[in-house]
């Protein structure tokens, strides 16, 4: 641009700004006041479960005598479906564990992105290079001959991706110090942690990793003689807790999980649909908005495409039979862990059975395993967490808060 | 006395004795009674009176005697009467008792029925606050969701914008810069047909003069000044009114020629140079009126021309402007959110005053020690799973 242009252009924009500054302030709010001027209301815990560790206390009772602490504390649980996180600032959020990558310049421009997460990539899916990057619990591919892959090294990209993502989604100021924990599988292995702590690394100041089933109970402050269940999509992870960290006998981990029930719901659709369409996600969707194990329901009607034409079926039992099929297993597993424990207590442990998970809202799943417990045990008495999706998130997060803070200083 | 003495006992027996029938006696289970006559229990009394009297070594006279008995047999009189006031109490009791049993039964039961219809209802409302809260978080969740996502089809529609103002800024810079370079040439233009105006100015007076006309006087106006009303009688057709024109000029010279001629015959040679003349005033007149209107309709498009490419100028830099105006705003909008503050009412770290302090601390630093065992692994780069 000339001099010349310069001087001539002057007037004219001095006479278009007050049109276009009042626009700017009316957009401007969000960025500009959160900054100066945070508000509580603002943010996303909205029940007594999600609050923040950091109001317990007088902080509850008095919120004017919140501070800003500097140092945003991250309980991630990293799960096979969804990732779950919540922070010290209130935010909490939680979203499918899918990563998705554009196939070709065309999509990237297409979509205006190098990465795509959660809902957004599966409506995405077919211009992506789609990952789930975890199975079992556990990095796809990085135990065994596969782990050098390139396979595998496009499996940890996506897990690190997952949890830049859920990082991001927790919102912390840049001025922020954040230090994590991330929940794994109770029977993770090294090479696992390792995989997510080079993950979370990248992003975070600090991390730990800690066993998710002990996550929801230390959460729920539920830590003598209680059996944790904490049915995911990949495992479900058996723990039973007797106030010291919980050592390899002390848990299960099964694959009788969300993907079991998919599987075995497709398989039964199959037989019951002859002629209809459908994929796995369809499946998981079905089921996540059905699942029971109730005898007496509702009849489940769904369309299904045949030869392009929705047809309803009836499914009623298939879900029922595929959602039952998951209570034998992890009984078998809760008596294999309770006849290994101290006799004296082991009544106790019956009586003090805790499920979480995504699995755990399974309509009518505490009453099955129950009544399975009395038939197979005698007795017991199970308890769905409140929170099944951010049970093992507020736990890990709890452990964040309760951290000394000179162990994370030395855990940078 | 001895006999007032077994009257009296015998009475006081009748009087406080229940009757029973062998049958009843029977059925409890009773083969055999022991029997107590009167004299027997008058005996009894005595005898423990005396050994009383004895042992306390009282020897007591006839009269004494007698009526120690009696005041001894009004004792023992009193004593039953004491015995059956301590039965009547009893049994009262036993019957308040039964009565409270009875009372504290049904309050009982009552009270199971109330805390189970409590729990009940304890039970069904939780459920329903629970079933409420998971509806509204759900829905909290999908509407944080799909702001989330209108955020990143905003960022993402942003960039876009900011990249189309980016180049429609280049486009109306260069178009500026054409408009001006034009309006430039345009002046120029106009400078050189004004330049141009009066060299045919000074050629047409070079004209007249050849013709012996004077000079023209009628002023041409520049091309920055405004049309008058006179001039702007020139933007009319000219072809519209020269056959009137014409004919006037003609009548007027036909009667000059009469005026001239005065009823005597005229030179056909002075006739002829008048007719030129009048013909040449005539053509000049005409032509000149052509050349103003050629030059006040050049001069008029000109001014046109020049007021649509200042239109456009501004039109351009209005434009350019806001476009910029618009860049940096999605400049400035690709960032604004910038964060939620961690806020904390107390110390970090576990609550001395937890009841599990001890308990939890030994927890936190066992995981600690985990950690820092993975932390080593991969710092000697030694991962593995054996």
């Amino acid at each position: 641009m000339t001099p010349e242009t310069l001087d001539e252009s002057t007037p004219n924009r001095g006479a278009g700004k007050p049109d276009t500054s009042s626009k700017t302030t009316a957009a401007a709010p969000p960025g500009s006041s959160q900054k100066k001027d945070p508000v509580p209301g603002d943010r996303t815990w909205a029940t007594a479960g999600g609050s923040p560790p950091a109001q317990r206390g007088g902080a509850a009772d008095a919120p004017n005598q919140e501070r800003e602490s500097g140092v945003l504390y991250l309980g991630i649980d990293l799960g096979t479906s969804r990732t779950a996180i919540a922070g010290s600032n209130g935010v909490r959020h939680s979203f499918p564990s899918v990563v998705g990558y554009p196939r070709d310049v065309v999509a990237r421009k297409l979509l205006g992105k190098e990465v795509l997460f959660g809902d957004e990539a599966f409506k995405k899916r077919l211009s992506l290079d789609f990952y789930r990057p975890l199975e079992h619990g556990v990095i796809k591919y990085t135990d065994g001959k596969d782990s050098d892959s390139d396979l595998a090294e496009m499996n940890r990209k996506a897990a690190a991706d997952i949890v830049k993502e859920a990082v991001r989604c927790a919102r912390g100021r840049k001025d922020e110090l954040v230090y994590a924990v991330i929940g794994c599988p109770a029977q993770a292995s090294i090479t696992n942690q390792r995989g997510l702590v080079d993950a979370a690394r990248e992003i975070v100041d600090s991390v730990m990793i800690c066993s998710e089933p002990f996550a929801v109970a230390y959460g729920l402050n539920r830590l003598d003689d209680v059996l944790v269940i904490d049915i995911g999509a990949g495992t479900t992870d058996l723990c039973r807790m007797k106030g010291t960290l919980p050592d390899a006998e002390d848990q299960i981990t099964l694959t009788s999980a969300g993907d079991a029930v998919d599987q075995l719901l497709a398989a039964l659709l199959r037989d019951k649909c002859k002629g209809a369409q459908f994929t796995v996600n369809m499946i998981k969707e079905i089921k996540e908005r059905h699942a029971f194990v109730d005898e007496a329901s509702d009849p489940v009607l769904v369309d299904l495409p045949v030869e392009g034409k929705p047809t309803p079926f009836d499914v009623t039992s298939e879900i029922r039979q595929a959602c039952r099929s998951i209570v034998p297993p992890i009984v078998d597993a809760i008596r294999k862990l309770i006849s290994t424990f101290d006799p004296e207590f082991q009544k106790v442990l019956k009586n003090n059975v805790l499920m979480g998970g995504g699995g755990s809202q399974i309509r009518g799943l505490a009453r099955a395993i129950q009544q399975e417990m009395r038939d197979k045990l005698g007795e017991g008495n199970v308890t769905a967490v409140e929170e099944p999706v951010y049970a093992g998130a507020n736990g890990a997060l709890q452990v964040a808060h309760d951290m000394p803070p000179s162990y994370w200083e030395k855990m940078r | 006395m001895r006999t007032s003495l077994t009257s009296t006992l015998l009475r006081l027996v009748r009087e406080r004795a229940h009757g029973t029938s062998l049958r009843t006696l029977r059925r409890e289970g009773v083969e055999k009674v022991t029997v107590l006559d009167a004299g027997r229990l008058q005996e009894i009394v005595e005898q423990a009176v005396q050994q009383t009297l004895l042992r306390r070594g009282i020897e007591l006279g006839g009269g004494e005697r007698e009526a120690f008995l009696a005041e001894a047999a009004e004792r023992v009189r009193d004593l039953m009467r004491e015995r059956d006031d301590y039965r009547a109490r009893s049994k009262a009791l036993s019957e308040e008792k039964s009565a409270l049993s009875r009372q504290l039964t049904e309050v009982e039961q009552r009270f199971g029925q109330e805390k189970e219809k409590l729990e009940t209802r304890i039970r069904s409302s939780h459920e329903s606050l629970v079933r409420e809260r998971e509806m509204s978080e759900e829905k909290l969740l999908e509407q944080q969701e799909q702001h989330e996502t209108r955020m990143r089809e905003i960022s993402s529609q942003l960039e876009r914008e900011r990249l189309r103002l980016a180049s429609q800024i280049d486009v109306l810079k260069r178009d500026l810069d054409i408009t001006r370079s034009e309006l430039q040439n345009v002046r120029a233009a106009e400078t050189s047909s004004v330049v141009r105006e009066r060299e045919l100015r000074a050629e047409v007076d070079q004209a007249r003069q050849d013709a012996g006309l004077g000079a023209d006087s009628s002023r041409v106006p520049t091309g920055a000044e405004e049309l008058t009303a006179e001039e702007a009688v020139y933007l009319a057709d000219p072809a519209a009114g020269l056959p009137d024109r014409i004919r006037t000029a003609v009548e007027e010279l036909l009667k000059q020629r009469e005026l001239r001629r005065g009823g005597r015959p005229l030179d056909p040679a002075e006739e002829a140079a008048a007719l030129r003349e009048g013909i040449v005033h005539l053509s000049i007149g005409i032509l000149n009126d052509l050349r103003r209107h050629a030059l006040v309709q050049a001069r008029q498009a000109q001014k046109e021309r020049i007021e649509n490419l200042e239109r456009r100028l501004r039109k351009l830099k209005g434009n350019l402007a806001t476009a910029e105006e618009l860049l940096a705003t999605a400049q400035s909008a690709r960032d604004e959110d910038s964060g939620v503050a961690s806020l904390s009412g107390d110390a970090q770290g576990l609550d001395p005053g937890d009841t599990r302090y001890q308990n939890k601390k030994k927890l936190l630093e066992e995981i600690f020690n985990q950690n820092l065992h993975l932390r080593g692994l991969i710092q000697e780069g030694g991962v593995s799973d054996a």
